[in-house]
Formats: structure tokens, C-alpha cells, sequence
């Protein structure tokens, strides 16, 4: 199920608030442990029974890992065994296609794919169980005795399939004890609409232009123009459709009594890549920091070591996306940009005009989202090669769906207004609490009904997270 | 918020009677249905198509929409060339003609050879006319060539003894004479030529009926099913229709009395987005029967799509008995049976592109 569907917006989570607020606490982590199940099935019936054999066995051994905890190089062994269990159910259903692809190309060999879906939400979930375990062994969390409530947290609906990486020690006490009040409940609704409302009124749309260019036939063939329109939006749609996911996870976590950490910050306000990645999909770029770049050993350690600690980290941070070459260029592509900056660029980028440096990360960013949305390694750099030397292909006279394309066009408006921090600035020039509130509970109606709107038209309402 | 999920439960009957209109219904679920998520797509459907003014909303929204969405394309863009709408329409021309686009493929071909084993049960069992409609998604008007040719293709095929004919429109130009901006049907120039023609062939002795005047609905603007589809709103046009005086007869629709189409519709029953072709001329219905009570004439068979529902009523005049079939929603199969229980002489095959190649018209 996904939050911008009506069955999520009018069936389930109307039913789910009711059963919260009639229930006693000590029953609310079941009610929503079933809700999340009920929530993954029905979107991955085949698959659910995998989370929970995960749920039981990482709970299992978790359990007998910290029974051993004296024992320093048994429970070691037991953390070495659990996190290798995790990440080969993450191999086989993710990246053994990918590594029998890779076997037949440069071994000549000729394995069949196996006929392997792959489950939804399995990168977070199996993201949040390592999280959790590391965090046992290192004795930064207790152990959770409770199956039920580790249960609750790996499974948790909010986040589930689209993230963000919620990490054990940040819920921890909620999954204990945690209060659903009038004021969490009316903020989290508002956070929800302004993401339901990135993702179906401005990602939706942005994503019928990227989609139409990029799937077109000849797209290699088309002009800088209008591979140019097809990046943009495609940059729009992410961070509409990812970050309102994260709104929607946040908002329906406090819904529920949970506060879950802020994902993105306006990333692309960044001047830097570096300072982009710090603003990008927060909860995984500190999670690989915390559980490979710092165990690696960071940047306290030799120029070469460094520089492979964050080939490392950026090798597995593209393929964490998607098992694809696309995917592995995209991370070794910030792989080289970070590198860069650190080592050389960034004084200059300190003493350039902050516009400059904008223009420099948003050009290197978008760049970036070509390689990640690419069909195809080959078709990806044509892509790049038409666009760096402008090509002047056939796209622009030709275009069979320009006509389609300009019905698009004005959604770009507010998609470049709210990727800069203006309801921020707004809110702050609002004078009296009062009328602040008003402002802000009429717009979210609108937003609302623009939303109900736009589904019951079944307009396009495409899921991203597929390959994650 | 739980509004919209009751009104999921809500019309039992499939219908709702302040839109007039079929409603998609929730099935029982199933464990099969819930495993390959048919349930889950039913649902969501369902609440869309359910939704308490859910017909209003997709009004209210398409006109807000249609400024938003609509850009006039540059007409160095688009002379004597397509430019797509979406994947199935484009304008030609940069006309404001929106018209269909679709290339032949094995499915088109295989649904031809189900079609042909009863279209052969027909020649053996009735004089069987076959008229054969091309209409826009049949012509490649930029490169001059019929993308499938229909009437080759029945000639080449049918078997034993048969009467075909066709309407013709070889260029673009013919094409906007006979068929609506924004919808896929022949207008009333077009549907009234069919009328003669298909009696030319049927019984050219008859002399055909005559419009008596045109009336004009110009409360709103007629958007066809095309522009709804692909929401382009500047393609309202204004609906016309023709007038005729016919006799005294009866209409009945699957069995039961009632008129078909209103075909002098008031004032109060326009209203804006709805579709005027199925309010003048008819909806699709599984059967139709006309009753002339003219004895002494013949009776008839129509199997047809929804191009025949303005010219149903004018061919059927010059028969006794008229039975028009919609195979996409009539259960009728055996064709021989029905054929003698209902005493036809003759059978008209209204042969569009949709009934020859269309999955809903197989048997």
C-alpha cells in the first residue's frame, strides 16, 4: 500500500487512528505491529512471511548475542554471523541477478536470471535491523526482549517502504511508552498533507514529463533542450516524491506518538556537494557514516586509507539503491566529487560567489540524476556526451510528444518555489500565532483537496522505491 | 475522511442514480484475488470511481485543469504533421481536430480471426451486408496511406455469400467534413451518409429518409470522449444533430419498453461534460429492438459498435422488426439460434475498426 492511494488516505489509516485512540497503551504496539503487516501484504503479499522470518531471527540472535556479551569474540561472531545472514537475504534478492549479469559479461558464461521479485522496502528494513544489532553488540541500546516490540519497530508502516532509515535508539523509548496527544496528532495530519501534497500534486506531474522523455522512443537522438527539461524534472520529482514520503512518514509517526529525525533539508540550496549530502537523505548518508565510514576508519587515518574508506562508502551507497550499473557509476560519480572537493576545491568554493557555487553544485547534481535515472549504461552516457557537447539532435523540431510536454510545464513553477526554504521565510514574516495557524490549517485543506482530486482522477502516481 | 471509504459500500446495484451512470463495484475478496493484488486495484478504483460527487470533482477539476494544462502548439510545430496528445491521439495539421492513432498488431489480427468464424456463421444463415467504417486511427493522413485496410482484408477472408460495403475518405480534408473534433464518431454529416449508403446497399428500392432540420445544443460545448481522455478542453465544439420525422414505433432496450436516446433534448437536460452523443442518439446497450409494425416487411439484424447508435432508429424504419446487438455487452453467441427465434431476414455488419479488431467483440 502506499500513502497516496485512497485505500491508504480513506480506509486504512481512518481505521488505524480510531483503533489508536480506543485502544489501552499496552496494546498499541500490536495493533500497529498487524496494521504494519496488513500494510506491507498489501502491497507485497508473497514477501511478507521473508520480514517476518528476518523479525524472528534477528531477534533471535540479537538475543543470544547479548547472552554472550562477556564473551567478547563469541558475541563478536554472533554480530559477524547475523549481519552476513542480513546482508546475503539483501544479496539473493537484490544483487544476485546483478552479479550473474556481471559473471556472464566478463567471464563469458551464461547463468539464466533467476526469477526473483524483488520485496519492497527490503534495503530499509534490513538497513534498520543491522542498526539495531550493531547497536546491541556496541551496548548503546538494550537488548529488546520483546518480540512483539522489535517487531513493531522493524515493521513500523510509516516507514516502512520508502524510509526514512529509522535507527532503533531514536524510538526506542517510544516503542516503550509514548503518548498520542490533540497537538501531535494535528501537527503530524499537516506534516502528511504538505507530503502527500509534494508527492502527488508536484512529483506526480514532474514525473509525467521525465517519464515521457526518458521512456520515448530515440530519446538518445533528442536535443540538449529537451534532455534539459527531462533532467530538471526528473531532479524535481525526487526530491518531491522522496522528501513528501519522508513529510508523510514523519507526520504519520507523530500521529501514532513517534518522532522520527528529519530526512531532507532543502538540499538543493546546497553550494557544495559536500554540504549537499549533508542536506540529501539525512538518515542513510548517516548510516553510512556511522556503520562503515567510521568503523573503516573515517578520516583519522592516511590520505590513501581516506580515500578509500569513502570509495567504499560510495560504492555501496549507489548500489543500496539499485542493483545496476547505473547505480554503482552514480555512487563512484560522487565518489570523485567529494574527493575533489575536499582535496582541492573547496577553498575555492568558499571564496566563490555563493550564486557560482550554487550554479556548480546544482549542474553537478543534475548531472548525477542522469546517471541515476538512466535506461542503461549505454544510453546513459550518450545521454551525457549529448548533453555536455549541446547536441542539436532531431528532439526539439521532431518531438512527437512536445505538445504533451508544454501541458506539464507550468508544474515546474511550484516545484522550483518550494525546493527553496519559502514557507519558512513566509512563516517567520507572519506576525500573531493565530493568524499563522489559519494560514497554515486553509492551506493544507486546499492542499488536501487538490490531492483527493488529483487521485480520484487516477491521474499518474508512479512508485519509485521499487528498486530500493 | 471516512466518508470516502463507506461510500466504497454503497451502490449494490452498480449504478448511481444521481450521475446516471455504472458504477465500478468492490468484488468479494478472495485469497486468490488478494495474492495477485486484483482486490487491492478493485478497491482503489472503486473509492475513485465511488467517491460521494466523484463525476463533479473530475468536472470541476477538468476546468480548473484546462488552464494549467493547455498551451497552443506554434504552428511551424505542427503543418502537415502529427503531434501527439498522448500515446493513442495527436492533431494533424494544427488543426483543431484531435484524432486516433494506432498501428496494427498481432492482437488486432488474432481478434480479426475470432470475429471471422462468426461472421462466416452469418453469411450461411441470413443476407449478411457488411459496411465497413474507417475512421481516423485507420489513415495515416501524413504519409497518405490507410494504416489497415478493413475492406481488403474482409474481402480476402470471408467466406460464401456476402454484400460489402464502404465508407470512404481518402484525405484529411474528407475526414473533418464527417467526423467530430474531439470525439471518434462520424457527426451528423457523416452518420447520415453512412444511413444512405448502408440502405443503397440493403434495399436500394427504399427511398431514404430526409432531415427535416438541424438542431443545435449550444447551452455547452460538446466535448467528445477524446478530449475528455486526454483532457485537451480547447476542443469543444458545438454538437449538431439532425432532425427526422419517423413513424409510429417502439423501442424496447434489453426487453424492456423504453425510448433510446432522447433525441430533442430541453434545456434542463443538458448538462456541462456530458456526453451528447449517447444523450441525443443512445448509450450502448446489449440489445435494442426497434418494432416498426410493419408486417409486411422484413426484419433485421444490426452488429454494430457505437457508430451505429445515431442511424439504429432511421435504417430501422424500413423494416419490421430491427435487432441491434452490442457484443461488447450482449451475451448472445450462438447467432444461428438467435437468427430463427427472432425471424431475420437480414443481417447488417457495421464494421468499424473497433468492432473488426477489438478484443470485446470476440466470441
Amino acid at each position: 500500500m502506499v500513502f497516496s492511494s485512497l485505500t491508504f488516505l480513506f480506509c486504512f489509516l481512518p481505521l488505524l487512528l480510531l483503533l489508536s485512540f480506543l485502544a489501552q497503551a499496552k496494546y498499541q504496539n500490536a495493533i500497529l505491529f498487524v496494521a504494519s503487516i496488513l500494510f506491507y501484504a498489501w502491497g507485497e503479499p508473497k514477501y511478507v512471511f521473508l520480514m517476518l522470518l528476518s523479525i524472528l531471527g534477528n531477534y533471535i540472535l540479537a538475543r543470544v548475542m547479548d547472552h554472550y556479551h562477556a564473551r567478547k569474540k563469541l558475541s563478536k561472531a554472533i554480530l559477524f554471523l547475523t549481519i552476513v545472514l542480513n546482508l546475503s537475504l539483501l544479496f539473493v534478492f537484490k544483487y544476485l541477478n546483478f552479479f550473474l549479469q556481471i559473471l556472464n559479461q566478463f567471464f563469458s558464461l551464461s547463468f539464466r536470471p533467476l526469477e526473483i521479485a524483488l520485496p519492497i522496502g527490503i534495503s530499509f528494513y534490513t538497513f534498520q535491523i543491522i542498526s539495531y544489532v550493531v547497536d546491541v553488540y556496541r551496548g548503546e541500546v538494550p537488548v529488546q526482549k520483546n518480540l512483539l516490540t522489535l517487531g513493531t519497530y522493524v515493521a513500523l508502516f510509516p516507514q516502512l517502504i520508502a524510509g526514512p532509515v529509522v535507527r532503533y535508539s531514536t524510538i526506542e523509548k517510544q516503542l516503550k511508552k509514548r503518548s498520542i496527544t490533540l497537538k501531535k496528532l494535528t501537527e503530524g495530519v499537516k506534516r502528511f498533507i504538505v507530503g502527500l501534497g509534494k508527492k502527488v500534486i508536484i512529483a506526480n506531474n514532474m514525473a509525467m514529463i521525465a517519464d515521457t522523455i526518458f521512456n520515448a522512443e530515440g530519446v538518445t537522438n533528442f536535443s540538449f533542450l529537451i534532455l534539459l527539461i527531462a533532467i530538471l524534472a526528473y531532479t524535481f520529482q525526487i526530491y518531491f516524491d522522496f522528501s513528501g514520503y519522508s513529510d508523510m512518514a514523519i507526520g504519520l509517526g507523530k500521529m501514532f506518538g513517534f518522532e522520527f529525525l528529519e530526512n531532507f533539508d532543502y538540499p538543493y540550496i546546497s553550494t557544495s556537494i559536500t554540504e549537499f549530502w549533508h542536506r540529501w537523505h539525512i538518515s542513510l548518508s548517516t548510516w553510512f557514516r556511522d556503520y562503515v565510514y567510521i568503523p573503516l576508519g573515517g578520516n583519522r587515518c592516511s590520505k590513501p586509507r581516506w580515500i578509500f574508506n569513502t570509495f567504499v562508502v560510495w560504492i555501496l551507497t549507489g548500489l543500496w539503491h539499485g542493483a545496476s550499473w547505473n547505480f554503482l557509476l552514480w555512487g563512484l560519480y560522487f565518489f570523485v566529487l567529494l574527493i575533489f572537493e575536499k582535496l582541492f576545491f573547496h577553498k575555492v568554493l568558499e571564496k566563490l560567489p555563493s550564486f557560482v557555487s550554487w550554479m556548480y553544485a546544482f549542474f553537478f547534481i543534475n548531472l548525477g540524476w542522469l546517471i541515476f535515472r538512466g535506461n542503461g549504461l549505454q544510453a546513459t552516457v550518450t545521454l551525457l556526451f549529448n548533453l555536455l557537447t549541446l547536441k542539436q539532435g532531431n528532439g526539439v523540431a521532431d518531438f512527437v510528444h512536445y505538445y504533451y510536454l508544454w501541458n506539464y510545464v507550468p508544474y515546474f513553477l511550484p516545484a522550483i518555489l518550494f525546493s527553496f526554504p519559502v514557507v519558512k521565510w513566509a512563516s517567520k514574516k507572519i506576525k500573531g500565532e493565530l493568524l499563522k495557524t489559519w494560514i497554515e490549517n486553509i492551506s493544507c485543506l486546499i492542499i488536501l483537496g487538490i490531492c483527493i482530486v488529483f487521485l480520484i482522477q487516477n491521474r499518474y502516481n508512479p512508485f519509485l522505491y521499487f528498486r530500493f | 475522511m471516512t466518508a470516502g471509504f463507506f461510500s466504497s459500500f454503497r451502490g449494490k446495484t452498480g449504478v448511481s442514480i444521481t450521475e446516471q451512470r455504472q458504477l465500478i463495484t468492490l468484488k468479494s475478496p478472495t485469497f486468490q484475488s488478494f495474492l495477485d493484488q486484483t482486490f487491492q486495484t478493485n478497491l482503489e478504483e472503486t473509492l475513485a470511481d465511488q467517491f460521494p460527487m466523484s463525476g463533479k470533482i473530475k468536472n470541476f477539476a477538468s476546468t480548473i485543469l484546462q488552464f494549467a494544462d493547455y498551451k497552443k502548439i506554434p504552428s511551424f510545430f505542427c503543418r502537415n504533421r502529427y503531434v501527439y496528445v498522448n500515446d493513442s491521439y495527436a492533431v494533424y495539421d494544427c488543426s483543431d481536430y484531435l484524432v486516433g492513432m494506432s498501428e496494427p498488431d498481432e492482437e488486432f489480427f488474432a481478434n480479426f480471426q475470432n470475429h471471422l468464424k462468426y461472421y462466416n456463421v452469418l453469411n450461411s444463415i441470413a443476407d449478411t451486408y457488411y459496411y465497413v467504417l474507417e475512421n481516423s486511427s485507420s489513415y495515416d493522413f501524413e504519409n497518405h496511406r490507410l494504416v489497415i485496410d478493413a475492406y481488403s482484408l474482409l474481402k480476402e477472408n470471408l467466406q460464401g455469400d456476402y454484400h460489402l460495403g464502404k465508407f470512404q475518405h481518402n484525405t484529411f480534408e474528407e475526414y473533418q467534413k464527417y467526423f467530430y473534433k474531439s470525439d471518434h464518431h462520424w457527426n451528423l454529416y457523416g452518420s447520415y451518409l453512412g444511413y444512405t449508403e448502408i440502405m443503397k446497399l440493403l434495399k436500394p428500392e427504399d427511398e431514404v429518409l430526409t432531415p427535416e432540420g438541424i438542431r443545435i445544443i449550444s447551452k455547452y460545448p460538446f466535448y467528445g470522449s477524446v478530449a475528455k481522455q486526454t483532457r485537451q478542453w480547447n476542443f469543444g465544439e458545438v454538437f449538431q444533430y439532425y432532425e427526422f420525422s419517423l413513424p409510429e414505433h417502439e423501442e424496447y432496450i434489453d426487453g424492456k419498453l423504453k425510448n433510446y436516446g432522447n433525441y430533442n433534448p430541453k434545456d434542463e437536460d443538458i448538462k456541462a461534460y456530458d456526453n451528447y452523443y449517447a444523450l441525443v442518439y443512445g448509450g450502448d446497450e446489449a440489445e435494442i429492438f426497434y418494432d416498426f409494425k410493419k408486417d409486411e416487411k422484413e426484419n433485421l439484424l444490426i452488429l454494430a459498435s457505437s457508430y451505429s447508435n445515431p442511424i439504429n432508429r432511421l435504417i430501422a424504419s424500413h423494416f419490421n422488426h430491427t435487432y441491434v446487438l452490442d457484443l461488447r455487452h450482449s451475451s448472445v453467441s450462438d447467432f444461428r439460434q438467435y437468427v430463427e427465434e427472432h425471424d431475420i431476414d437480414k443481417i447488417l455488419v457495421l464494421a468499424s475498426p473497433e468492432f473488426l479488431f477489438n478484443a470485446r467483440f470476440n466470441r
